[in-house]
């Protein structure tokens, strides 16, 4: 990783579904890899496999694209998925010595890498049981990539995690710098980032709290700026990030300038090459906002 | 109905729709015309209310300029939030009854209500922005538990089970938690092939209590029935 530094590490998380998190990561994770001299690392942590299903497809034939779906199987085949790290990790009285390599890692583009989902992570919960045993896997996993010499040296990694709490996320959570959490103008959303922010302390437990940073995302504007119902939201979930900061003692911000607008089809951003260019400001400030707490 | 089927066809179900469409249409004319007639009779023998009654329906036209800007409006949102989340309802209801129509407005459109009128009632205005207080309660109340039960009071469950039992039965002491287990298991068993919850609690009773349990103390009567006294022992496995 970027020389001697560790990288810095962002999970986006949201226990409601449908709020975002995949775009966002994506988003993020291109606009960085595009616009700066970031090199970005990006997990797709969720079974669904929304974000490897999205990196791989093709729009036109709605097949896998032949480069990535010939490297996946190769990856599935040659157990060199995340979740062959995992079962290497968790055996009993093994070193943990999975190889890090580009059988590992896809390389998206020169400086956007990427570690899919595979579907055995729907069962991941019935094959390891031990919560402590995975609490240390992603610390690990990101120490073993710094130290492999056989891929780029990341600045920035960032988890798409799943819309639960799993063994694997605990171990992100674990080990984060940054938890982001991306929210909608609803209520059931807002519903989510309250019970999320006042339970997220006690589930990570031993380990201290990550930073938290919530944001608007799918913002409705007018005049470029979120309308007025928005504005209830935003100020509902400020005044919840401030309340659980005070009450349950963590570090929870709320982004009130860094608002993504909601677009129609931003999910082609993923397949179609690249964030909108109206979009690419919003992540921009997004991503600075995120620096802003991480220092 | 079809011939071969004893559901209606999608024809036969749109006429019948649309039947009782037509005929819930007649009945709310006739309710309509009904109401209109008992406001009319109300408004002929008291027209002081009914002028008074009609002003704030439309909002007291008196005041046009809201006695708040933007800013307060939020703030009183919040004041009344406050209220409503240590069940102050009364409390935080009457405030918003001593708003005027303007000032309503204004909260309203600061928390992004949608108001299906240009002049809508104050009602409307009044119940939409409680709405938004009952959202804003909702939103941070939390009843977080770190497990279903807390092991102190599943210790206090199992002890007030077992000393229930000790009385039922006539015990001299309080029998040890395995035993207690062990009896439950039985009556389960012996329930299970078709004797009653008695007979199975004083059958498993002398068989695991033998030496200080005699039938003849059994209280069945009284207190717990043996069925709810083995699910609570069950239920603390």
């Amino acid at each position: 990783m970027s020389g001697n530094q560790s990288p810095k590490t962002i999970a986006t998380i949201n226990f409601k579904g449908g709020v975002g998190k995949t775009t966002v990561t994506w988003c993020l994770a291109d606009t960085l890899a595009t616009y700066s001299d970031a090199s970005v690392l990006m997990f797709d942590l969720d079974a669904q496999m929304s974000l490897t299903q999205a990196v791989g497809l093709n729009e036109d034939s709605g097949t896998l694209h032949p480069a990535f779906g010939n490297w996946y199987e190769k990856s599935v085949n040659n157990r060199r998925t995340i979740f062959d790290a995992i079962d290497q990790y968790t055996k009993p009285a093994a070193h943990f010595d999975f190889p890090i390599a580009y059988d590992f890692i896809y390389q998206i583009s020169k400086s956007l890498h990427f570690v899919p989902s595979v579907e055995d992570l729907y069962w991941l919960e019935l094959e390891v049981f031990d919560r402590d045993q995975m609490k240390d896997f992603m610390r690990r996993l990101l120490g073993k990539i710094g130290h492999s010499g056989k891929v780029a040296d990341y600045s920035y990694v960032l988890f798409d995690c799943p819309p639960s709490f799993t063994l694997l996320s605990y171990s992100v959570l674990a080990c984060c710098d940054l938890v982001l959490i991306p929210v909608n103008p609803d209520f059931f959303a807002s519903r989510g980032v309250s019970l999320l922010l006042n339970s997220l302390k006690m589930r990570i437990e031993p380990h201290p709290t990550p930073q938290i940073a919530v944001f608007m995302n799918k913002t409705k504007t007018y005049a470029e700026a979120p309308t007025k119902e928005t504005a209830f939201y935003m100020r509902q979930i400020e005044q919840i990030c401030q309340r659980t900061s005070r009450e349950q003692g963590i570090r929870a911000t709320f982004f009130d300038d860094a608002w993504v607008r909601d677009r129609v089809g931003i999910k082609r951003a993923i397949t179609g090459g690249g964030v909108p260019a109206d979009l690419v400001k919003d992540f921009q400030g997004l991503w600075s906002a995120c620096l802003g707490v991480l220092k | 109905m079809s011939s071969d089927s004893e559901f209606r066809t999608p024809e036969q179900e749109v006429l019948r729709l649309l039947e009782e469409c037509s005929e819930l249409r007649r009945l709310l004319k006739s309710i309509s015309a009904q109401v209109g007639r008992m406001e009319n009779r109300l408004k002929q023998a008291f027209p002081g209310v009914a002028s008074q009654a009609h002003e704030r329906r439309i909002g007291g036209t008196h005041s046009s300029t809201p006695s708040i800007t933007p800013e307060q409006a939020l703030a009183e949102f919040d004041r009344v939030v406050a209220l409503a989340a240590v069940g102050a309802n009364d409390q935080a209801e009457r405030i918003l009854e001593g708003k005027s129509a303007v000032d309503l407005l204004v909260i309203a459109k600061e928390l992004g209500i949608a108001l299906p009128k240009s002049k809508p009632s104050i009602r409307a205005m009044r119940e939409a922005i409680f709405g938004k207080v009952r959202e804003s309660v909702l939103l941070t109340r939390h009843h977080a538990r770190t497990q279903a039960t807390p092991p102190e009071q599943r210790a206090t469950v199992l002890t007030n089970a077992m000393d229930e039992l000790t009385r039922k039965l006539g015990l001299l002491q309080t029998p040890s938690v395995g035993a207690t287990k062990t009896w439950a298991k039985r009556a389960r068993e012996l329930r299970d092939q078709g004797k009653s919850w008695d007979q199975s609690g004083l059958i498993a009773a002398s068989e695991t209590f033998s030496a200080e349990f005699s039938p003849t103390k059994y209280d069945n009567q009284n207190g717990s029935k043996i069925e709810a006294l083995v699910d609570a022992i069950e239920r603390q496995n």
